[in-house]
């Protein structure tokens, strides 16, 4: 049996994975088939049709209740389903990467290229990030890429700090030094000594950050930096939705659901992923 | 083993004053403020075929050393003269990272933990083969493989546990697995640092006799650096004694063993466990006092602090090695001339 298939039995014999993977493709598919799969329409301009029917309680029609604007949530949360992994997953990717980039030559390479990247990361971090978002969304305008850009401009600064310190305990081993001792190039060294052994901290740190990223979305819509008010982003409908959480607590409840069981899934799957890639799991079989 | 091999006399490695300080930087603006002098200038050689056990007890530079010729360290100055398979003898100190990459393939090294020095996450083939890689990148892969597994038969594994992965190794199956990976690129000379400090002791006489065997089939040359003095004396046919960053002592194993001059050799050597303790030993000799730190080393002999035959004039300058008989120096004045005039 090759390390692959082991790695594959891994990731379908852990059932808690094999939820959190299922989980991610139910996510993808109703993301991408969302206009169709969402029964009512969440246009804005349907407001007034929909008005008379503002925060109804759960039934046949409205599944989940409706909003204070008599939008259907059920098809809110569906629809939000786009914004919240568009954001969640790209914000996060482009931060852990622009973060591994900046940790591993750090953390490699030491010296003035240490001390000129870190400094600056120290800048970033020091930063307040929502003063940060601020700016950005007041030099971009409001909308989902100032968003976009503002959780990754203050994500990766963590992200680099985490991956620098990691790169700094690997190099000191020994078999990094045995690496360089056989003549192999830093490129290498980096590719397939240091890359490997970050990697189940990297995707710990990536799963959580999904999770962090879907939240701080939220929060940043609901500072008004972000989405419209109306937009069918989870984050949004939470914020709005605690105006009348004794009433109708639903309006909160359902895509705050929605965004712990992506949360979940990705942690799940993430989990997995780890163990699958990691060779001393296999024994375990 | 000690006695000489009766090889010529060919210098495969000669180190003349090494020095390698490590800066230390403070403040915002790291400004060095002092050095730690991990090797303040050693001065050795080694012939081809031999085994040179260097000794010392933790922190007095001897993996440092082994580090420099390496060139894993930034060498401060000195020369490390080094002649290739091709007769050509070269300072590796001044080359640069490409031009050192062809002497990696004939220096190779053997590291201490045999946890931290394989790849957790790599196969031993393909620990074994990394050098290959380097050094022959022409091979194909089944070649590769052939070579891999046959390294593997030769320090007592076996050729199908290529595609098994480090965690699946006891300590010394893994110390074999980075033996293999030393001899990938048929070195000349192995440094070997600490290599069975790690293991069990029924494990190290193991680990040391396949060195000894690969020696003996491949010519190897051996720098063994090590702090047991008892392994160093069944594997080395000269010993080098560390202490501080210089050496204080060297010359062939036997004699360094049976008739210690150097006062912290003495020491040292009093201070083997012996396998009948009830039988006593007359001439124990117990050090008082800690080793010095290298970043603030005390003038003149290092060992002065806590040497029983210390005189005023040990705080002036540095003792340089005396040869007190043929191939046996000594870096103490004070002894060197009663061991010169026969006492």
């Amino acid at each position: 049996m090759t390390g692959t298939q082991v790695g594959v039995r891994i990731l379908l014999g852990n059932p808690l994975t094999l939820m959190g993977a299922a989980g991610v493709v139910f996510l993808s598919v109703v993301a991408t088939l969302a206009p169709f799969l969402a029964p009512h329409s969440v246009s804005v301009h349907d407001l007034t049709s929909t008005l008379g029917n503002a925060l109804v309680s759960p039934s046949w029609t409205h599944p989940f209740g409706t909003d204070w604007h008599g939008s259907d949530i059920f098809s809110k949360v569906i629809m939000g389903t786009r914004i919240s992994l568009a954001i969640g997953l790209s914000a996060s990717l482009v931060s852990m990467f622009i973060g591994l980039l900046v940790g591993v030559l750090s953390g490699y390479f030491g010296g003035w290229v240490d001390s000129i990247l870190m400094r600056f990361t120290d800048v970033v971090l020091a930063f307040p990030s929502l003063l940060l978002t601020i700016l950005i969304a007041a030099s971009l305008g409001p909308g989902l890429m100032s968003i976009f850009l503002a959780l990754t401009v203050s994500g990766w600064a963590g992200n680099a700090r985490m991956v620098r310190s990691l790169v700094l305990t690997l190099r000191e081993q020994e078999f990094v030094m045995a690496a360089v001792g056989a003549g192999a190039r830093p490129g290498r060294i980096i590719a397939y000594h240091i890359l490997p052994n970050c990697l189940s901290t990297l995707i710990v740190l990536f799963t959580m950050r999904v999770g962090i990223t879907i939240l701080s979305e939220a929060s940043l819509n609901f500072l008004g930096l972000g989405a419209p008010a109306q937009a069918p982003s989870w984050g949004v409908m939470v914020f709005y939705g605690m105006d009348h959480v004794t009433r109708a607590p639903w309006c909160s409840i359902w895509p705050a659901t929605a965004i712990a069981f992506t949360v979940l899934c990705f942690n799940f799957l993430g989990d997995g992923l780890r163990d699958a890639l990691d060779p001393k799991m296999r024994d375990v079989l | 083993m000690s006695d000489s091999t009766g090889k010529s006399d060919g210098k495969l490695l000669d180190v003349k004053d090494l020095k390698i300080y490590y800066p230390i930087h403070a403040g915002v603006f790291l400004k060095k403020v002092g050095d730690v002098k991990a090797v303040d200038g050693v001065s050795f050689t080694v012939k081809e075929g031999e085994t040179l056990g260097l000794v010392g007890e933790s922190g007095c530079g001897k993996t440092t050393v082994g580090k420099g010729i390496m060139r894993l360290v930034d060498v401060t100055s000195g020369t490390i003269d080094f002649t290739t398979k091709a007769g050509e003898t070269i300072d590796v100190v001044p080359l640069d990272r490409g031009s050192m990459r062809p002497i990696r393939a004939e220096v190779q090294m053997i590291y201490q933990d045999p946890f931290s020095s394989l790849n957790p996450r790599w196969s031993v083939g393909d620990i074994i083969a990394e050098p290959l890689g380097v050094h022959m990148p022409e091979l194909s892969g089944k070649e590769r493989d052939d070579k891999v597994a046959w390294l593997l038969e030769k320090v007592g594994l076996r050729g199908e546990q290529a595609g098994r992965y480090p965690h699946e190794f006891s300590g010394g199956q893994r110390q074999r697995v980075g033996i293999a990976r030393a001899l990938a690129t048929a070195p000349r000379l192995v440094l070997a640092d600490e290599p069975v400090s790690a293991l069990d002791v029924s494990i190290q006489a193991q680990v040391v006799n396949l060195m000894q065997d690969l020696q003996e089939e491949f010519g190897l040359t051996y720098l063994f650096i090590a702090h047991d003095l008892s392994v160093v004396e069944h594997i080395s046919h000269r010993i080098a004694v560390m202490y501080l960053g210089n050496l204080v002592e060297i010359g062939p194993a036997r004699e360094v063993y049976s008739n210690p001059i150097h006062p912290y050799t003495r020491a040292l050597i009093s201070a083997v466990p012996l396998p009948e303790p009830s039988m006593g030993r007359p001439d124990r000799q117990r050090l008082v006092g800690e080793v010095p730190s290298p970043l603030n080393k005390p003038s003149g002999c290092p060992f002065r602090t806590r040497c029983p035959l210390a005189v005023e004039s040990c705080a002036g300058d540095l003792p340089p090695l005396i040869e007190v008989a043929p191939d046996r120096q000594v870096a103490c004045p004070v002894v060197a001339g009663d061991s010169a005039s026969g006492a």
